[in-house]
């Protein structure tokens, strides 16, 4: 069993379906473009990726530069995201929701805190995380996987990082969460976790993974 | 069953993933082949391959494999990767092109001295005892800024900082601590990461991962 004295949420993947409907959308625009591209495969080659390495894995690929076009519709995809919303990962609102109010919880991820805020309203969930919502770009000079948002987190919420749970999906995630001390829980909860991705994040050293958010609360013996 | 050079490009491709995924250049990271305990018949394969770069732990082991590679291919880069004895630091400088061992000053004095007599400057990394433990080489965390100094002010060029965290634990937390002290003491080279660990090592910042088991042996 686990004691958690703070839970630190990774966002995209863990609370929210983005990276399988991000890259849903991603295949289909690339398929649209004549580059034909199933989620599967979108989700196998980019995901972690971003900025220049994102766009050059891309052209790689598919062997030639990406149009404007491709950049318009995916700045429109990004902005109709957050005004409409995104559902959450199975399992996760009620999970939060679950939590003992006095439990110190943060969400620490890469995207910005325009996005996180944007989507933790629609999921209702703005109210369970308060001020302590953290992101990479703008609350330490090192994102991930340097471990710095984790302490920054754990910091924040007044909690030593060592008697601290991170939540997370990715390896780029786990291996920062692993690098701050933390105990992990590695999460294939998401639509995005293809077979294998367990295996993925024990192989990174995560001691504890879990494939459903009742996992998690076996794990964290709050069932 | 996998030949050596299919072994060293499964290794560059997990490295450079793993630097992609950290946003890194995989062009800052080093493999080093740790090639101690393997004879002339296992290194040349993976020379034939393309490695250039070979880490030796013992001197003795090193002298009597080195000398005549080294003359074969002299585009070869040797590093001293074990616990160095003053009294091998002759051996040592005429040797190695990197020593990633340096943990007190007394050493780094019979390295200079053995340097200048040899005219050969083997590039330095001070290796850190980021694990704090009693029979571990390396120096205390205390002592980075003022081994690092006297690096800094001799004739040997400083590579960086190199750590072996603790057996049986997470090593991932002992390479962002490296990280954190390399920053601190403005040094950009990191040695860290070796065939069960590598690729956490390169997204933590990694500019030269020591492997030997993966390269040699199929996994």
């Amino acid at each position: 069993m686990i004691r958690a004295h703070a839970i630190i949420f990774d966002f995209d993947g863990v609370l929210l379906e983005s990276e399988f409907e991000g890259n849903k959308q991603l295949a289909e625009l690339l398929t649209d473009l004549g580059h034909r591209h199933s989620v599967e495969e979108a989700l196998s080659y980019y995901v972690g990726l971003a900025g220049p390495d994102f766009v050059a894995t891309i052209e790689r690929r598919i062997g030639a530069p990406l149009p404007a076009e491709f950049h318009e519709r995916r700045k429109e995809q990004s902005i109709r995201a957050l005004r409409e919303g995104v559902r959450a990962v199975a399992g996760a609102v009620d999970f939060v929701q679950s939590l003992p109010l006095e439990l110190p919880k943060a969400v620490a991820s890469s995207s910005s805190t325009r996005w996180l805020r944007g989507h933790l309203q629609h999921l209702g969930l703005t109210d369970a995380f308060g001020e302590h919502v953290y992101s990479g770009r703008e609350h330490v000079e090192r994102g991930k996987p340097a471990p710095d948002l984790y302490l920054h987190a754990a910091g924040q919420l007044g909690v030593p990082i060592d008697q601290s749970v991170i939540i997370e999906d990715s390896e780029v995630g786990a291996t920062g969460a692993l690098a701050s001390g933390a105990t992990v829980i590695g999460l294939a909860a998401g639509t995005h976790c293809l077979d294998g991705h367990a295996e993925m994040l024990r192989s990174l050293g995560v001691e504890h993974v879990a494939t459903s958010f009742d996992e998690v609360r076996r794990l964290l013996d709050l069932a | 069953m996998a030949s050596a050079a299919e072994r060293r490009q499964q290794i560059l491709d997990n490295i450079a993933r793993a630097a992609g995924l950290a946003r890194r250049d995989p062009a800052e990271v080093r493999l080093i082949a740790v090639s101690k305990g393997r004879s002339v018949e296992e290194i040349e394969p993976l020379i034939d391959a393309g490695q250039q770069d070979f880490g030796e732990s013992r001197v003795q082991e090193a002298l009597a494999k080195w000398p005549q590679l080294q003359q074969r291919y002299p585009h070869l880069r040797l590093h001293g990767i074990g616990r160095l004895q003053s009294n091998k630091a002759g051996d040592a400088v005429e040797l190695f092109d990197s020593i990633h061992s340096l943990d007190r000053s007394s050493l780094l004095d019979a390295l200079v001295r053995e340097a200048e007599k040899a005219q050969h400057f083997p590039s330095i990394y001070v290796q850190v005892n980021v694990g704090e433990e009693e029979q571990k080489g390396g120096c205390e965390i205390g002592e980075i800024g003022e081994i690092v100094a006297a690096v800094r002010s001799s004739p040997l060029p400083l590579a960086g900082l190199m750590a072996i965290p603790p057996l049986g634990v997470e090593a991932s937390p002992y390479f962002a601590l490296l990280a954190k002290l390399a920053r601190r003491h403005d040094v950009s080279g990191l040695s860290i990461g070796m065939s069960g660990d590598y690729q956490a090592a390169v997204m933590l910042g990694a500019t030269a991962v020591r492997v030997g088991t993966a390269l040699f042996e199929d996994q």
